[in-house]
C-alpha cells in the first residue's frame, strides 16, 4: 500500500490564504460609497470648471457687447435699419397713389380741342359739362343727322372709352335740333 | 444587532442612491442649470457679437442707402400736395382768375377727408353673351383686361368749388393752368354754359404729408383778387385748330 505523505501545513497556508482574501461586504460597499462620491465630486468640479471657464468668457463677451460705443453704433444702425424699411412702406404707398393720380384723365384744352375739331361746323355748343371722367356736350344741330357724324367722328379718333347720345329733339321755336353727347374719357397713360 | 448579508446589501443599495441621488439632485443639477444657462447666454451674447461684427462695417453702406432711399421717396411724394386748408388753396386759384379777369360768383369749401383715390368713376357699359362670347373665341378676341390701377393706400382728399364768370376761350386757359401746375390738384367737375358764361370748377385736391417739403408755397403775402367777367374778342378758344 501506498503510504501518502500528509502536508498540513499546505492545508493551514491554504486556509490562511483564503482568510486573507476575505474582504468584508461592510468595506467593499464603503468602499464603492466613496467611489461614487468620489466620482460624483469629481464630475462637480468639472460642472464648477466649466461654469467658471463660461462665466469668464461671458464676461469678456459683454464687455465687448456692451461697450457704450459699440451701442450707440448699433442704436444708429438700428434707426437706420427702421427708417430703411418705413421708406420702403412709403414708397409702396406712394408709389400705387402716383400711378392711380397719374391715371385720372385730365380736363383742359388737350380733349377738348379734339372735341371741337371733330364737331360738324354746323353744330353750336349750348353748355359743356365735365363730372366722374364724362363730357357731356348740350349742342344745337340744324340737320338731323349733325348728332351722329359728330359722335361717329369722335369715335374714330379713339381718345375716348365710349361716344354716345340718346336721341335729339327738333326745336320748332328756333328751327334747330337739341342734344346731348356723352364722352367717357380714357384714363391718362 | 445582528443583520444576514442579503440585509446589508439591500440597505448599502439604498444608502448608495440615496448618496448619489442627493449629490445629483443637489450638486449635480444646480451646476447643470447654471452652465445650461450660461451656455444659452454665451450663445446669445455670440450671436450678438457676430451680428455687431456683421453691421458695424455696414453702417456707412446704410446710411448711403438710406440718404438715397429718401432722396428718391422724397421726390416721388413730391408729386402729390403737400397738405393745404381752404385759404391756402385759394392762394392757387385766385391769381388764376385774376389773370384771366374772371369774377367769382361763388364758392364752396368741404372739409377734407381721408380716401382712397379712384383713376376712373365712370366705364363704358359692356355687354356679354352666349353667341357674342363663341364669336369672339371664334375670332380669337380676347376679352378686353382692364388695365385701371387701383391702390389701398389712403390720403387727404378735400373738394373746393368756384363758380365765376368768364369767357369759353379764357374758362379753357384756366384749364389749361390747372393742369400746368402739375399736382395732384385735379378738376373733377366743370361746366361752361354759353348762354350765361357762367363756368363751374369742382377741384380735388389730394394730398399727403411730405418727408421733405420742396417747393412750397409762400401763402404770407396777402393777395388781392379782382375780375370782371369779360374778356377780349380775340381770344380764340381753339387757337391751334380751327373748325372742321
Amino acid at each position: 500500500m501506498k503510504k501518502n505523505d500528509m502536508n498540513l501545513y499546505e492545508r493551514y497556508r491554504s486556509e490562511n490564504k483564503i482568510k486573507a482574501n476575505y474582504t468584508s461586504p461592510i468595506r467593499l460597499y464603503l468602499a464603492i460609497i466613496i467611489a461614487a462620491v468620489l466620482i460624483v465630486g469629481a464630475y462637480s468640479a468639472k460642472l464648477i470648471i466649466d461654469n467658471l471657464v463660461i462665466k469668464n468668457n461671458i464676461t469678456n463677451l459683454e464687455q465687448y457687447v456692451n461697450n457704450t460705443e459699440i451701442v450707440t453704433q448699433m442704436d444708429e444702425i438700428s434707426q437706420i435699419q427702421s427708417n430703411i424699411s418705413r421708406l420702403n412702406e412709403i414708397e409702396t404707398s406712394v408709389s400705387g397713389l402716383n400711378a392711380v393720380l397719374d391715371y385720372i384723365p385730365r380736363y383742359d384744352s388737350v380733349i377738348l380741342d379734339i372735341i371741337y375739331y371733330e364737331k360738324p361746323a354746323a353744330i353750336t355748343y349750348t353748355t359743356l359739362t365735365y363730372s366722374d371722367n364724362t363730357i357731356s356736350i348740350e349742342f344745337t344741330a340744324p340737320k338731323s343727322s349733325d348728332a351722329s357724324n359728330f359722335a361717329l367722328s369722335l369715335q374714330r379718333t379713339k381718345k375716348f372709352a365710349d361716344v354716345s347720345y340718346e336721341g335729339y329733339e327738333y326745336d320748332s321755336v328756333t328751327n334747330l335740333y337739341r342734344g346731348v353727347l356723352v364722352c367717357i374719357m380714357e384714363g391718362e397713360n | 444587532m445582528n443583520i444576514s448579508k442579503r440585509e446589508a446589501f439591500l440597505l448599502f443599495f439604498v444608502g448608495l442612491l440615496g448618496i448619489v441621488g442627493a449629490l445629483y439632485m443637489f450638486v449635480i443639477t444646480p451646476l447643470n442649470n447654471e452652465l445650461s444657462s450660461n451656455r444659452l447666454y454665451y450663445e446669445s451674447l455670440e450671436s450678438q457679437k457676430a451680428t455687431i461684427e456683421i453691421s458695424l462695417p455696414t453702417k456707412a453702406k446704410l446710411q448711403t442707402k438710406l440718404d438715397n432711399l429718401l432722396e428718391d421717396v422724397a421726390t416721388e411724394m413730391n408729386k402729390i400736395q403737400q397738405p393745404i386748408n381752404e385759404a391756402e388753396f385759394e392762394h392757387w386759384v385766385l391769381p388764376l382768375t385774376t389773370k384771366y379777369n374772371m369774377k367769382v360768383l361763388s364758392t364752396e369749401f368741404i372739409e377734407p377727408e381721408i380716401v382712397m383715390p379712384m383713376a376712373l368713376t365712370t366705364y363704358p357699359i359692356s355687354y356679354s353673351y352666349d353667341i357674342k362670347t363663341l364669336v369672339d373665341a371664334f375670332n380669337n378676341v380676347e376679352p378686353a383686361t382692364d388695365a385701371t390701377p387701383y391702390t389701398e393706400s389712403m390720403l387727404l382728399f378735400a373738394h373746393y368749388t368756384y363758380v365765376v364768370e368768364t369767357t369759353y376761350a379764357r374758362y379753357i386757359y384756366f384749364l389749361n393752368d390747372v393742369t400746368a401746375w402739375d399736382t395732384s390738384i385735379y378738376i373733377s367737375a366743370s361746366s361752361y354754359d354759353f348762354t350765361s358764361n357762367e363756368a363751374t370748377f369742382e377741384f380735388d385736391v389730394y394730398s399727403v404729408e411730405q418727408l421733405i417739403k420742396e417747393n412750397v408755397m409762400d401763402y404770407t403775402k396777402d393777395f388781392d383778387a379782382s375780375g370782371t367777367g369779360s374778356g377780349s374778342t380775340s381770344e380764340e378758344a381753339h387757337p391751334e385748330l380751327g373748325t372742321k
